[in-house]
């Protein structure tokens, strides 16, 4: 079957804007696949790479050929904007401006750029970068403002045709809370591992929870291979009380998932053999993840089942490597007990679409941030105050450091987030101003 | 209005069978005007109460007292009295006597009340057992005050709404009350009886060509879940790092509780009853862990619940054993529980062995368990009915007596007297060969045993003692009958006979003393075709024989297992 890429109309006409600033130009596509169709949701041009030279320059230097494009920076840009996709869409492939057709013979270049971001995204498993090994490449022709389309498999290398057809198109939306509160006892052998391979122990087993769970949709119990457009359709036919809620259901309604642990995973029965543990500490992992996904409604519940469990790990993951990121190698290894508060997830809507994406905010940032990064990874102008959604909250940790000074440790808990980075941060700065102050002196003596 | 009282059969056996004085609470369900008694504890001074083993809805329902010495019922109204219940059944018996007296006191008020007798088809009948299962994680450190902590913690979490339940095998969920759906994939109105038949819990029954009517409990298994997706902590995920080193609890609760429901229960109103029995499971499990912490150097509180279905009892018992504890470890726990319960402690009812089995789990592909039932006889304990070409092996005409032997053991491992495998051929054969009763060639061969190896075997793998019985020719088999009948009716162990060149068990007998008259229930290993009730209870490979069975010309020897007597 010829894969088709469904492209909204306001799309096209960001991809003439983008042909009308640059004769060349690669950026991304987002979206979704669903039943052989490729839903895409949004273009995002890579933003230019600052290299050595540029740095004198104001305006980085425009691309000159397709040559120019750097492979890792683009990886990195699909590795960054996939942390910010709700569970379900992908990084589906690239975008490529170019007066010369760039499918026909098919550039090398753009096959070392799909084929870098397809590995850098297969390094993190639960961030469920590549939705298959076949991506897209759109091929924007500004002389005739027409998008030409195929698909290339990074793995067998097969260049297939594939169909570009323009239709606006819904998003159903699912929601839904995920509650963990888990202990990971640390034996006396572990403790000097560093934090995050404790930690990874602790995704390891969230994902084994929530491959044993069960989800309800607004209420309801759905066969796998319902569509998801017909949640709350068929609501009368065993709930009686339900009183009438079927009618509330509209279009634009979340369907509200509840999740259901059963079963403990596998291996839950060889601890039993120790219950009882000499520890050498605990680390635990306590809050929500809010998820909002925006689905095709052709989409089965197994698959829209599938995609909550992605975005619930995708998010916890993303937003730990912003957080392993952010700290120094003592923090990483500290041998003190301490509260690490890794960067929560917001929403915010894209421009002229309902669809929401998310972003991950540090104790003290805000909008002003968020919007900064939004602006960079999507290339989207944004007028004004940027509004999010604070769908999870920022924790009052003083309950949690009382908490844990109430056992016998007496020790000061230490708190690591990003404050600690933003005086390195100010320092920084201080010391480039210091710098640029003593540059000037000098050349205007 | 007036109350009627429903009382077990079992329980009246019970407690008219006393030979000694004692005294007790009694356990039933209570509906507006019904009061069934169904249960009884007798007091034994330090022992553990088992409020919480006895399946959820039992409740309190009284006091009984068996004397010698006549002393009246004052006695009885003080040990009520303890008790502060608004009404409760006093049961008086004099040791010695079948009367039983029925009281029933109310608001202060004694009165003499008839009542009716509850067979176990009755109870059946009436009620309905549900086995909830699930996980509770309990970690915190290894002291009293952090585990009484925890567990006052997962009460808050069981009554907080985030428990979930599932009808095994179907999509019917159930939710507290507070959701706005709590009744999800059926109609909240509907009897829990009706859903069971429609999920087919009883599919193994349904696929026997012939339906047996068996008095068995009914039962029906409901998986505990927990919401996850409402959440307390209103706040994105935090990492906390203590490095504190502590000894821990780290172990989960697995909850595996038996709930008794009237029949007409509907399924609208079992969220509070599912949540009752899991908070009964997790007492009995708080108890296990904070007894183990009063031991020495815990090392472990790894624990196993066990569902027990004592005959004598005739309703399921739930206990929970230290994982690490041996059978002969817990002797005198057994004991205590026997004469909590007032049975008999000549046969083990509370070993691992006994604990009931769930068909839930059947694949038919095991051997049949007592093939006879639903044939008039007496029950004398669970076997597993071996014969030819089972596990893929041809045995077809010289295998018979392994069979049988198979049999005689499976009946000690499923009774707990011994803590091991039905012995397989190549066991069987190796073992005769390491007694130097048979040469070192007969490992691997086709040659068959009779009735002496029969009894090597089981002395050497079993320990089990046997009685040898030996009769010149079949017709004489009747005159062994009130032998027969004495070694069923004391130890109940199934006979293997061999003869000529065939051997069977016997599983019974039924002697008419008056004429001489004798029929045995006889389990034939000659059977080849797969595990088929209805095939083998209709042609006869299970059934009752008469004399003639037996060849005139051939002589026959019996091996009689002899059964230890303990608990």
């Amino acid at each position: 079957m010829v894969r088709t890429a469904i492209i909204d109309e306001h799309l096209l006409s960001y991809l003439n804007r983008v042909a009308q600033q640059n004769t060349y130009a690669m950026g991304l596509i987002l979206g979704q696949s669903c039943t052989g169709k490729d839903y895409v949701m949004h273009f995002a041009k890579t933003p230019p790479f600052h290299t050595e030279n540029d740095k004198n320059l104001n305006e980085p230097e425009k691309l000159k050929s397709l040559d120019q494009i750097n492979e890792n920076w683009m990886s990195d840009h699909a590795r960054q904007t996939t942390r910010m996709l709700p569970g379900g869409m992908h990084v589906l492939g690239v975008f490529v401006i170019s007066p010369d057709s760039s499918l026909n013979p098919f550039n090398p270049k753009v096959k070392a750029v799909l084929q870098r971001i397809h590995g850098q995204l297969e390094t993190n498993t639960y961030l469920y970068g590549n939705s298959s090994s076949e991506k897209l490449v759109v091929h924007y022709d500004p002389k005739t403002q027409k998008c030409f389309c195929k698909a290339y498999d990074v793995t067998s290398h097969i260049i297939q045709p594939a169909e570009v057809k323009t239709v606006a198109k819904k998003w159903n939306s699912v929601q839904c809370d995920y509650g963990i509160d888990k202990i990971q006892y640390i034996r006396k052998f572990e403790v000097n591992y560093p934090l995050e391979k404790h930690i990874n122990a602790l995704m390891n087993e969230i994902h084994d929870n929530l491959a044993q769970s069960v989800f309800l949709f607004n209420g309801e119990y759905k066969e796998g291979d319902e569509s998801i457009e017909n949640v709350g359709k068929n609501d009368t036919r065993h709930t009686r009380s339900n009183k009438g809620r079927s009618d509330n259901i509209g279009d634009s309604k979340p369907v509200i998932v509840s999740i259901f642990q059963s079963k403990l995973s596998e291996g839950d029965d060889a601890s039993e053999q120790d219950s009882i543990i000499e520890t050498g500490g605990q680390l635990r992992l306590v809050g929500k993840v809010s998820s909002k996904l925006w689905l095709q409604p052709k989409l089965s519940i197994k698959e829209a089942s599938d995609f909550i469990r992605q975005d619930i790990m995708r998010s916890l993951v993303s937003r730990l490597e912003m957080h392993w990121d952010s700290l120094t190698e003592e923090e990483n290894s500290e041998d003190i007990n301490c509260l690490h508060e890794p960067p929560r997830r917001v929403l915010i809507a894209l421009p002229n679409s309902e669809v929401t994406l998310s972003d991950y905010l540090f104790p003290g940032e805000g909008p002003q941030d968020a919007k900064v990064s939004f602006e960079e990874l999507l290339d989207i102008k944004i007028n004004g105050k940027l509004t999010i959604q604070d769908v999870e909250g920022q924790a009052d940790i003083s309950e949690y450091q009382n908490s844990t000074s109430e056992s016998d440790s007496k020790e000061v808990l230490t708190k690591f987030s990003s404050e600690t980075n933003k005086i390195m941060y100010l320092a920084l700065v201080i010391a480039l101003i210091v710098l640029v102050l003593a540059l000037l002196l000098h050349f205007y003596q | 209005m007036v109350i009627s009282i429903n009382i077990s059969e079992t329980l009246i056996k019970r407690i008219t069978r006393t030979k000694e004085d004692c005294s007790g609470k009694l356990f039933g369900t209570s509906d507006t005007n019904v009061i069934s008694l169904l249960a009884l504890q007798s007091d034994i001074p330090d022992a553990e109460s088992l409020e919480y083993s006895f399946p959820t809805q039992l409740e309190f329902c009284g006091v009984f007292q068996c004397e010698s010495e006549g002393i009246g019922h004052q006695k009885l109204i003080d040990k009520h009295n303890e008790f502060n219940e608004k009404s409760a059944v006093l049961i008086y018996s004099k040791v010695g006597s079948e009367d039983l007296t029925v009281n029933l006191i109310e608001n202060g008020k004694l009165s003499q009340v008839k009542y009716s007798i509850l067979t176990e088809e009755e109870i059946n009948a009436l009620f309905l057992y549900i086995r909830v299962t699930g996980h509770i994680n309990l970690q915190c450190e290894l002291s009293t005050n952090a585990l009484n902590a925890s567990f006052h913690n997962i009460e808050k979490t069981i009554s907080s709404g985030a428990m979930v339940f599932n009808i095994a095998k179907t999509n019917i969920f159930l939710l507290d009350s507070e959701s706005e759906n709590s009744v999800v994939g059926a109609n909240a109105d509907m009897g829990v009886n009706e859903i069971c038949d429609d999920s087919n819990i009883f599919n193994e029954e349904a696929n026997r060509k012939k339906k047996i009517q068996v008095s068995r409990p009914r039962i029906v298994n409901i998986d505990m879940l927990r919401q996850v997706s409402k959440f307390q902590k209103d706040h994105a995920p935090l990492c906390i790092l203590d490095k504190n080193t502590i000894t821990a609890v780290n172990t989960t609760i697995k909850c595996d509780s038996i709930l008794m429901i009237n029949r007409n229960t509907k399924v609208g109103e079992l969220y509070p009853k599912l949540l009752n029995s899991v908070r009964r499971s997790v007492k009995l499990n708080e108890a296990h862990v904070l007894n183990t912490l009063s031991e020495h150097a815990v090392k472990s509180v790894a624990a196993q619940t066990y569902h027990f279905y004592p005959r004598e009892c005739g309703h399921f018992l739930t206990l929970i054993y230290p994982r690490n504890a041996s059978d002969v470890s817990l002797k005198s726990k057994r004991q205590i529980l026997h004469k909590q319960l007032l049975i008999e402690t000549s046969a083990p009812m509370f070993r691992r062995a006994n604990q009931y089995v769930f068909k839930y789990n059947s694949d038919g592909k095991q051997p049949l368990i007592n093939p006879h039932e639903g044939l008039k006889s007496t029950d004398n304990g669970k076997y597993e009915y071996y014969h030819y070409c089972q596990n893929k092996m041809d045995d077809n005409g010289w295998g018979c007596a392994y069979r049988s032997l198979q049999t005689l053991a499976s009946w000690f491992k499923l009774q707990g007297y011994v803590d091991r495998e039905v012995p397989t051929f190549s066991e069987i054969q190796k073992c005769l060969v390491d007694i130097k009763d048979k040469p070192a060639s007969f490992a691997g061969s086709r040659q068959w045993i009779g009735s002496t190896e029969v009894n090597f075997v089981l002395n050497t793998l079993l320990g089990v003692e046997n009685k040898i019985l030996y009769v010149s020719s079949g017709a004489d088999m009747a005159s062994k009958g009130p032998e027969l009948v004495s070694h069923f009716h004391n130890h109940g162990s199934p006979v293997m006979i061999g003869g000529g060149v065939l051997a069977h068990t016997i599983l019974g007998v039924d002697y008419n003393q008056q004429t001489g008259n004798m029929r045995f229930l006889i389990l034939d290993p000659h059977y080849t075709g797969g595990e088929d009730l209805h095939v083998i209870q209709s042609k006869g490979w299970c059934g009752w024989k008469t004399v003639d069975f037996w060849s005139k010309t051939s002589y026959y020897n019996m091996c009689l297992p002899q059964v230890p007597r303990e608990v």
